[in-house]
This record gives C-alpha cells, sequence and structure tokens, in this order.
C-alpha cells in the first residue's frame, strides 16, 4: 500500500500534467474542452469532465495550479487521506457547478470549482491545527468575495462577471463541504465490520459455547 | 471478594477506587480518572484477577467498565473470576459492563478476513467508550494487542494511539502486560512505560522453597504514592494487597 505523500506526489504530477498538456499540447482547447451549453447538447457530453482541464490563459492556469499545490501540500499537512482527498477533488470538479450552469448556460472552464472543493476539505481539517473550521469556512467566503464586493463599492467593469466567477467558486466550495461529509461518513459506515472485529469475535464465543 | 461498601472513595477527591483496599491506600485513594495505568507483572501473578476488581468495583459504582481480552474466551473469564465471587454475568445484564474480544488467534483471523488493523480496532474501542461514556477500560493484554501491529514502529504506533485514544476520550484504563520471568524489563516493546501515566509492578519474590508475591508502584503523575514494595496475595476472595506489612519478614 503507497504511503499518502507518494499518492499525493502521483496526484500533483497528474494533474499538474494535465492542466499542462491541455493548455500547451492542444490546439484550441478552449472551443474544444469547456462546458458550453450548446455544445453539450449536440452530443459533446465530454464536456462535462473536460473543462475542468481547461484554462483560458496563462495566469488563470498558474492560478489554479498554485492553488492546487497549495491544496495539496496542506492535505498532506493535515494528513487527510489521499483517496479521499482526490475523490472529492475530481466529483466537486465535475457536478458542483452544473445545476447553476443548467440555469445560467454559460460556458464554463477551469479547475476552480474543484480547486475550491479542495479548501473546503482542508477547512474541515483544519481542527487538526486548533482553528475553527467555520472560521475558515468564514474567510474563504469572504476571500471569494472580495472582488465582486470591491467592484461594487469602488466601481469598475465585470462586475456582474466577478459576481458570477465568484458564485461559481462557492459552488464548488459548499459542493466540497458536502461532498467530503458524505464521503467520509459513507467510508465510515462501510467499515462498520472492520470495527466490530471485537464485539463480532466475542459473540460468536457465546454463539459457539451455546452449541 | 468480600463485598465492601459499594460506596466510592471518591467522596469529592475525583479518584477512582481500584477494587482493593490496599492499593487504593497504597496510591493515597485511587487512581486518578482518565489516566492509563501500566499493570506488569510475569505469568501468573494476578494480573487479569487484579484487572477485574477494578473493572468490577466501577461497575458496582455504576460506572460503566469495558473489558478487552486478548487471552481467553468469555465463558473461560466469566467461570474464572465468578470463584473469586466477581459475578460479571449480573452486571453485564444490568448495563454497566462490556466484555469484548477473545483469544487472540480469534481476532487475528476475523481482522484478515475483513482486512481490519490495529486503527480499526481502536476506532472500535473509542466508539464504545463513548457510546456507553465508559469510566474504566482494562485491556488485557497489551503485549498481545502489540503483536497484532508488523512491525516495531507500526506496534508502538498503536500502543500511543490507543493511549491517547483512552485518555481523551475520559476513561481511565489499566493496561495489563507480561513481564518475562526474573528480568526488570517492564514491557515488551520498550515504550509502553514512558507513554503511560503511571505503572504499577507485581513481583514474584523466591524466599527459601516459595514464592513471595509483591506489589509496587514504579510511577503514578500527578500523585503522590506509596514507594515501597508491599506484599499482596491471591486468596479466594481474590487479590488482597496488605499495604502495611513489609514485603520480607524481619527477624
Amino acid at each position: 500500500m503507497l504511503n499518502d505523500k507518494v499518492k499525493y506526489a502521483f496526484v500533483a504530477a497528474l494533474l499538474g500534467s494535465v492542466y499542462w498538456f491541455f493548455f500547451f499540447g492542444i490546439d484550441d482547447a478552449v472551443t474544444k474542452f469547456s462546458l458550453m451549453y450548446d455544445k453539450v447538447l449536440l452530443g459533446e457530453y465530454w464536456r462535462l469532465f473536460s473543462y475542468q482541464f481547461a484554462h483560458i490563459d496563462t495566469s488563470h492556469l498558474y492560478e489554479n495550479m498554485i492553488s492546487l499545490a497549495l491544496i495539496i501540500i496542506l492535505a498532506i499537512e493535515l494528513k487527510i487521506n489521499a483517496n479521499d482527498m482526490t475523490s472529492v477533488y475530481l466529483l466537486t470538479g465535475l457536478l458542483a457547478v452544473l445545476p447553476l450552469w443548467i440555469f445560467t448556460h454559460s460556458t464554463l472552464l477551469g479547475a476552480s470549482a474543484a480547486i475550491y472543493g479542495g479548501f473546503a476539505m482542508m477547512s474541515l481539517n483544519l481542527r487538526k491545527f486548533a482553528i475553527s473550521p467555520l472560521f475558515a469556512i468564514f474567510v474563504i467566503i469572504l476571500f471569494s468575495m472580495i472582488k465582486p464586493i470591491n467592484l461594487f463599492f469602488f466601481g469598475g467593469d465585470g462586475l456582474e462577471h466577478a459576481f458570477m466567477q465568484a458564485v461559481l467558486h462557492l459552488c464548488g466550495f459548499f459542493f466540497g463541504l458536502v461532498a467530503y461529509q458524505i464521503f467520509v461518513k459513507a467510508k465510515f459506515v462501510a467499515t462498520k465490520r472492520k470495527r466490530e472485529c471485537l464485539m463480532r469475535v466475542s459473540n460468536q464465543q457465546i454463539v459457539e459455547a451455546e452449541d | 471478594m468480600s463485598d465492601e461498601s459499594v460506596e466510592s472513595t471518591n467522596s469529592g477527591s475525583g479518584r477512582l477506587n481500584a477494587g482493593i483496599d490496599g492499593l487504593n491506600k497504597m496510591l493515597l485513594g485511587g487512581f486518578l480518572p482518565a489516566r492509563n495505568i501500566l499493570l506488569c507483572g510475569p505469568s501468573g501473578s494476578g494480573k487479569s484477577t487484579f484487572g477485574m476488581h477494578f473493572i468490577h468495583r466501577g461497575a458496582l459504582e455504576k460506572q460503566h467498565s469495558l473489558y478487552i481480552t486478548l487471552e481467553e474466551s468469555k465463558a473461560k473469564l466469566y467461570e474464572d473470576m465468578a470463584k473469586f465471587g466477581l459475578d460479571l454475568k449480573a452486571l453485564e445484564k444490568d448495563g454497566y459492563f462490556t466484555f469484548i474480544g477473545g483469544p487472540l488467534a480469534d481476532v487475528s483471523d476475523y481482522m484478515q478476513k475483513v482486512d481490519a488493523t490495529t486503527d480499526h480496532l481502536i476506532m472500535e474501542i473509542q466508539e464504545i467508550v463513548k457510546k456507553y461514556k465508559t469510566k474504566r477500560v482494562v485491556i488485557d493484554s497489551l503485549n498481545l494487542f502489540s503483536m497484532l501491529g508488523l512491525t516495531l514502529a507500526a506496534r508502538r504506533s498503536a500502543i500511543a494511539k490507543l493511549c491517547n485514544v483512552l485518555s481523551s476520550c475520559g476513561a481511565a484504563s489499566l493496561l495489563l502486560s507480561e513481564m518475562p520471568e526474573g528480568t526488570h524489563v517492564l514491557s515488551k516493546d520498550g515504550i509502553e512505560e514512558f507513554i503511560v501515566d503511571g505503572v504499577v509492578v507485581l513481583y514474584h519474590f523466591k524466599e527459601g522453597s516459595k514464592f513471595v508475591q509483591g506489589i509496587g508502584i514504579r510511577k503514578m503523575r500527578g500523585t503522590n504514592h506509596e514507594r515501597e514494595i508491599r506484599p499482596y496475595a491471591i486468596t479466594d476472595e481474590g487479590v488482597v494487597v496488605y499495604p502495611d506489612e513489609p514485603l520480607f519478614a524481619e527477624f
């Protein structure tokens, strides 16, 4: 069994490579892989999964890659199970923004929703550092709303776009919060038999004694 | 076992009655709550009986007590303790006592079958302690528990985790550990005596043609305690400790 650090190194290398490849290795990746409503309705269902790997420009790509690195470092420090982290990260990237996308029909791309899902997992585990998860959640929500709040109060172009971006990020964040808790709980329930060894052995002895 | 009055020795002191009057005296009232105590001794020194006194007293005082064994079956243990007047069936029926575990081979086989690790055992113990608000836990024995780990590092980690979980859940635990005969080595993996809050040692001394049993408190954090080794005996009523008598008679 690989230990978590090795798994995280593998995940970081794999995701980083995929993001890099999509941006530098494929021509016009944005047009081919972003989540475009009309294209999906025409049968290009891969976009439901591929959009999280496409990025609009280098700044967008590097921001997300640095954020991913930060999440992985925090996950190692907080000893979050690598399988849990990766599963919830990809699931968030896949599902978090779909409801809003179906409603708004906007074109989406980038790993931000998954990144914010990752931040959600971190915030739930910060109790290990004696930091209240509620405080962490509040800070992340505030952080994601800084740009639209700034534009709202001080003016400038792109308020609607900034607000939509913030909402999409928060979709990823709240999806990550819920998905991670469900995941951990489901795993806990699934391992029930493993956590009943001593009880089952003692009950088995009662049955054998009665026989 | 003579049914001493069930009133707690706590009397506001917060200590847990050890179940043996002489030992309570040596501890100046009993064990401190939520502490891990290592009880080590050679084979046949009465460790399980000591553990049962601790459990029995807790159950009589309506504190939920948990006995975890990897040594023997439930039926055998209940039968053995009944000879000392410890009616574990009745306590279990009243809901103040829970027994889990069985022979190591059975536990190990089941663990292999469901792909469980010592971490799962620790989680199981933690869940039971939290569910019943268990105040007293006895683990019989720590040597066998640590044998479930494959490497020395894994065994040490499991022991440390177990101790941490028990005390953070507010349960006082008595961890029984076998000392190799004729040695002064307190534990198998060399870490237990440093992790725990207290160490009580059972001795077997050879005096002429007979063995003399002695009990000594090697360490007990947070409280003063008797420093001398005192004699004890396993009688028809269980363990009796003589806190005022010298170990060897003086002539």
